[in-house]
């Protein structure tokens, strides 16, 4: 009984890739930080990264105490905020975006008995370093096979955020699938070079509309492109990223794309993210979850 | 009835008093906001303030001073130079990519020869490609008179572009598996940019920061030229006929600050960045702005207000984290500096007057 409330404070968060007890050897106390690529209320990555985090506090009450930084550039910025928090006894850190690769295996090598679980990247260099990640292609393909359903001018549109191969799994997987539900679909991708720039994602957005596109998908992480779409009457239609963001986008267009059931990816991920939380907090007995 | 009257000479009190009064009042409406926000004012101002320099962490995050300070002094050094000549670079963001840029290259070009020489030749590549990044509203403005400003601004975002082809495509990495960003000079002693004080946080890019302020002071005091930016600044047809030619003074003017920029680019990559990568540029370009100005425009009062900007951003950071303050509250603290400065440097030129003494005053005149 003791070891498995145990293995449970050590496994809060994502139990994918934890490296067993190790952790929770003799502590009742976990301070666990996140570092977030942008600010919480972003309405997707982070905000949803961040109802995880509330979530795992709410279950373990003051077992748990949750730090965490909004808006860390990736970079040589994040390797001092990721120092700073393991100095100020961060048992385990969450670096929740692809760029903050490198310096969470710097700062890990400093600190070996801090735990470090990186989004989506593809270096563990120490013992002490895992990657964590979601099958989010799948639910991309789901996305890309109403979009080749429902385009009337077979002009498709994705804002990409940076060419990394995460992003690119999605676009390929999207437009696989609007290929197989439409041949005629055409897919454009613009590159935002950012994971939040409302202003910029927009613009892309804009842009997109302005060549014809009426369906638009991106892995952008404000709720902006959602808007634009929203603009033009129902013409154009677009899905959420990360979160549920169906109630950002006030017109028809919405409507009809969540009737439609296209903000799924976004749930999805809220539930898979969910569920492994829940799985790893209530031990490896429960069933499961379906992501 | 409160009026401003123009002094009749710049008033030498508050030339000096307006950083301080800034530091002040910034510190004293950034405490009321976080007071309104629920927090403890006063330990928030200490986190930010006292922790980085005599805290318990300060042995990491005092070296973490000079890590930041060091690319936003040699940076703002190079725009006061212009700044008093009346020439606005507000471009350095885009050559302190360029600089970043064009020293890697020639490091990478060569990776893995281990050769002494190779890190000074990154130097004056860096330092290249931010004076030839300058260059461009430098000779557009004196051949065509277009404005330096806009150009300089519109070309940094030209520059994110190529550094995003840069990282993507010609600077990338062979063996990165198909992610973006280059080599990472972690790894590639004869071009790194290594730390020569580590607890000082001292590397060769605050040793360039610090002798560049010696070097621009001894240019502003003692040099002919450094006479000639601060009589272009304050009286531009008295300059005209000492001889001064303004397209000179705008070449020059421009190609230091784009050369110090430049540089800044390039020990930072081959330094703390580590890597050339999509997002490598984080604003020091545009900070280094609001440095300038809180230094006076003075190169060793920018050395100091280097280091308190970067307090801001160090502090902010253990606010950000240990208090739970959101960091937009820590932008706006920042924010609010450069805006009391801006403000309160309005006495430096300015005085309040009564409503009477006013009226007569410019009846007067």
């Amino acid at each position: 009984m003791k070891r498995r409330t145990l293995l449970a404070s050590a496994a809060m968060g994502l139990g994918v890739a934890l490296g067993g007890a190790a952790l929770a050897e003799g502590m009742d106390h976990v301070k666990a930080c996140f570092v977030y690529v942008g600010p919480i209320g972003d309405g997707g990555w982070t905000f949803q990264h961040h109802l995880g985090a509330m979530a795992v506090q709410e279950k373990f009450g003051d077992k748990v105490e949750i730090q965490y930084q909004e808006s860390v550039p990736e970079g040589a910025d994040s390797e001092r905020v990721l120092t700073q928090m393991a100095l100020s006894g961060c048992n385990i850190i969450f670096t929740t975006s692809f760029g903050y690769m490198d310096a969470t295996n710097a700062v890990a090598a400093k600190f070996p008995d801090v735990k470090f679980e990186h989004a989506t990247g593809f270096k563990r260099d120490h013992a002490n370093v895992s990657t964590y990640n979601a099958r989010f292609y799948e639910g991309r393909a789901v996305q890309g096979l109403i979009a080749g359903k429902m385009t009337k001018s077979n002009k498709i549109g994705y804002i990409g955020s940076f060419p990394i191969p995460e992003v690119i799994m999605g676009i390929n997987s999207y437009y696989l699938a609007a290929k197989a539900a439409n041949p005629d679909v055409e897919l454009s991708v613009v590159w935002a070079y950012t994971w939040f720039d409302p202003a910029k994602e927009a613009d892309a957005a804009k842009a997109m509309i302005e060549q014809g596109v009426d369906v638009i998908a991106s892995h952008t992480d404000s709720t902006a492109p959602l808007a634009e779409a929203a603009k033009t009457d129902g013409k154009v239609i677009g899905f959420g990223q990360a979160s549920d963001m169906a109630e950002y986008m006030d017109g028809p267009g919405c409507r009809r794309s969540s009737t439609t059931g296209a903000p799924t990816t976004s749930s999805a991920w809220a539930r898979c993210w969910t569920a492994a939380m829940s799985r790893s907090t209530s031990g490896p007995a429960s069933p499961a979850a379906r992501c | 009835m409160l009026r401003l009257e123009k002094r009749p000479n710049p008033s030498r009190f508050w030339l000096y008093a307006t950083p301080a009064v800034a530091v002040a009042l910034t510190m004293f409406v950034g405490g009321l906001l976080f007071a309104l926000m629920g927090k403890n004012p006063f330990e928030v101002i200490r986190t930010i303030f006292w922790d980085p320099v005599f805290g318990e962490f300060a042995f990491y995050l005092r070296g973490q001073l000079l890590v930041k300070a060091g690319p936003l002094i040699l940076i703002a050094i190079g725009l006061a130079l212009g700044f008093r000549a009346g020439i606005w670079n507000i471009g350095a963001e885009g050559q302190y990519i360029m600089g970043a840029i064009c020293g890697a290259a020639v490091g990478l070009a060569v990776f893995p020869t281990e050769n002494r020489l190779i890190f000074p030749v990154m130097i004056v590549a860096g330092a290249f490609g931010g004076w030839a990044w300058a260059m461009i509203p430098a000779i557009l403005k004196t051949r065509f008179n277009t404005n330096e400003i806009l150009v300089s601004l519109m070309l940094v975002y030209v520059a994110e572009t190529i550094l995003a082809k840069a990282a993507t495509g010609f600077l990338k990495n062979p063996e990165g598996m198909g992610f973006p960003g280059s080599r990472n000079f972690s790894s590639f002693p004869a071009a790194r940019n290594s730390y020569i004080v580590e607890s000082l946080g001292l590397h060769w890019g605050g040793v360039a920061a610090l002798a560049t302020a010696v070097l621009a002071y001894i240019l502003l005091t003692r040099h002919i030229a450094g006479f000639q930016i601060k009589l272009a600044g304050q009286a531009p047809r008295a300059a005209r006929f000492h001889g001064v030619s303004p397209a000179r003074l705008v070449v020059m003017c421009m190609g230091i600050s784009g050369a110090l920029a430049g540089l800044a680019g390039l020990f930072e990559v081959a330094g703390p960045a580590g890597q050339i990568s999509i997002d490598f540029n984080t604003g020091y370009g545009f900070t280094a702005i609001i440095v300038a100005f809180l230094g006076r425009l003075n190169p060793l009062g920018i050395v100091l207000a280097g280091i308190l900007m970067a307090l801001t951003y160090v502090g902010g950071e253990m606010a950000a984290t240990n208090l739970g303050l959101p960091s937009a509250a820590i932008q706006v603290f920042q924010g609010m500096l450069l805006f009391f400065l801006l403000a309160v440097d309005v006495l430096t030129n300015y005085r309040f007057r009564l409503g009477a003494g006013a009226a007569r005053a410019a009846g007067v005149k």
